[in-house]
């Protein structure tokens, strides 16, 4: 009985969207946008606009992102490591190791050179 | 469906000034204003494009590239003299308000976007010959070497021919170049991606090459020089260097008296420069007293206006030491416009460039807006070899 009204709710959040998308199809102009090259006062852009968005910040988020989810486990371990024993200590090691060959990956195949 | 009777009436128009034609792009203003419209700032927030005087080729290529980037429902119109605006605006208002016109004009466009072309006159690869010399003052030849800065760039993949004209530019990327590996470039739509290296690269101490980005300013960019066309090159909002050229119109006879060098004209600046340095209030204030002055009165609100905007200490810090030039920076020449006390003096394009060179694109904007620069008045002065 508590699943029929989040089957609603649901539903009405479904049906809500569907009738906002078919109201744009009947009333715009044409139903499709229109494609055009970005504004650049009236002239076709020299470089394409991907060349502001510096792809090599992105092999850097990933690397701080392996270090990152490291921390995030390591919070919980901190707490029980002493009551669990030598497996505990093993099994993040493994862990940390598995990341580390993703970082030494990473680092061969040059995120941390800029250039 | 009378959504866009409705619509209409908050008509967003993208105003496109020929040099000369500075009367009519006033009264243009004054009307957007007086039916309760606004000016939009670019073709994706237009609906209506109106074209202030008689454009020359290069400007027509220009505003006929925007006017492929209008959605719709849209409409265009071209105005020549001040007392035609209300009856061309009214003709432009039905026309948006026409939804069987506006669907017919949207079946009918194409899939691929305009592919236009670059404001160097250039093969479309942006190649960096863009040198920074700007010793042109006004000539329009421009020196295209076809040969590239860093070797060939024929991959030799046919359907990456760079011509303009070739309905390239979008939707299909089959068998694009990123997948043979002598082809450094990969070019996504046609277009090619920004570099390091060519000869505006500015050498970084930390080894951070950023990358070169050819940015044209002008002609079609509200609160801007009619016709004037500034060829930047950026490295990221920095400009560093840039070349000035002005878009001719197609001829030179506007019927109507310029505002430039009246009291009209030095309103119309101050208006400009306001906006783009985010005091609209002031701004449309100044626009209403140049309407006045335009209308053949005295606006009372002058003298307060005027003491408002000299006493703003935010605008004095926006301003001060921009664009200094003998006679004062930016904020002088805004008070020698306030007060009537400037003197008409001519500016070189290569002195304009200089002016920009160095600076982020928001400052170079309002430099170039201090120096109210009428490109409707050319002198050809012969420029030395080695300028």
């Amino acid at each position: 009985m508590a699943y029929l009204s989040l089957a609603a709710m649901f539903g009405l959040a479904v049906s809500g969207v569907l009738l906002a998308y078919l109201l744009h199809r009947r009333t715009a102009v044409a139903p499709d946008a229109v494609a055009s090259l970005p504004f650049l006062s009236g002239w076709r852009p020299a470089e394409h606009a991907l060349s502001r968005f510096e792809a090599r910040y992105y092999p850097m988020t990933l690397l701080f992102l392996a270090f990152d989810v490291e921390m995030l486990y390591m919070y919980p371990w901190a707490t029980v490591v002493a009551s669990i024993g030598t497996s505990a200590i093993v099994e993040m090691f493994v862990l940390l190791g598995v990341l580390m060959t993703g970082v030494l990956w990473a680092w061969r195949e040059g995120a941390l050179r800029w250039t | 469906m009378d959504l866009t009777r409705l619509a209409a009436r908050r008509t967003a128009v993208l105003a496109v000034e020929v040099p000369g034609w500075s009367r009519t792009r006033c009264a243009l203003e004054q009307d957007v204003r007086a039916r309760g419209w606004r000016l939009a700032g670019s073709p994706a927030d237009a609906d209506l494009l109106v074209v202030c005087g008689r454009p020359g080729a290069r400007l027509t290529a220009a505003v006929d590239h925007v006017w492929s980037q209008l959605p719709g429902p849209r409409a265009r119109a071209e105005v020549t003299t001040a007392d035609d605006v209300p009856a061309v605006l009214d003709g432009a208002a039905a026309e948006l308000a026409d939804g069987a016109a506006q669907r017919r004009d949207a079946a009918g466009r194409p899939a691929d976007p305009e592919p236009g072309t670059t404001a160097a006159g250039d093969d479309g690869m942006g190649d960096m010959d863009m040198d920074g010399d700007s010793g042109h003052s006004g000539d329009m030849d421009m020196d295209d070497d076809p040969g590239d800065a860093d070797g060939d760039h024929a991959s030799g993949d046919g359907d990456m021919d760079m011509d303009d004209d070739s309905g390239e530019g979008g939707g299909d990327d089959s068998g694009d170049g990123d997948m043979d590996m002598d082809m450094d470039m990969p070019m996504p739509a046609g277009i090619g991606l920004a570099g390091a290296g060519g000869d505006d690269q500015l050498p970084d101490p930390d080894g951070l090459d950023m990358d070169v980005l050819h940015v044209p300013l002008g002609p079609v960019l509200p609160h801007w020089p009619a016709g004037l066309l500034l060829h930047t090159t950026l490295q990221g909002d920095l400009v560093v260097a840039a070349r000035a050229e002005v878009l001719l119109p197609a001829d030179d006879a506007p019927p109507d008296p310029p505002v430039h060098g009246t009291p009209a004209g030095r309103w119309d600046a101050v208006a400009t420069l306001l906006v783009l340095a985010g005091w609209d209030d002031a701004a449309v204030r100044a626009a209403r007293v140049r309407d006045g002055l335009l209308a053949g009165g005295q606006p009372p609100e002058a003298e307060r206006l005027t003491r408002r905007i000299t006493r703003s200490r935010l605008l004095r810090w926006s301003l001060r030491g921009l664009g200094r030039l003998p006679e004062g920076d930016a904020h002088d020449r805004l008070r020698h416009w306030l007060t009537g006390t400037g003197q008409r003096r001519s500016t070189e394009l290569s002195a304009v460039a200089e002016l920009v060179t160095g600076l982020d694109l928001a400052t170079a904007r309002l430099v170039v807006a201090s120096l109210d620069l009428d490109t409707a008045d050319r002198v050809t002065v012969p420029v030395g070899a080695g300028s």
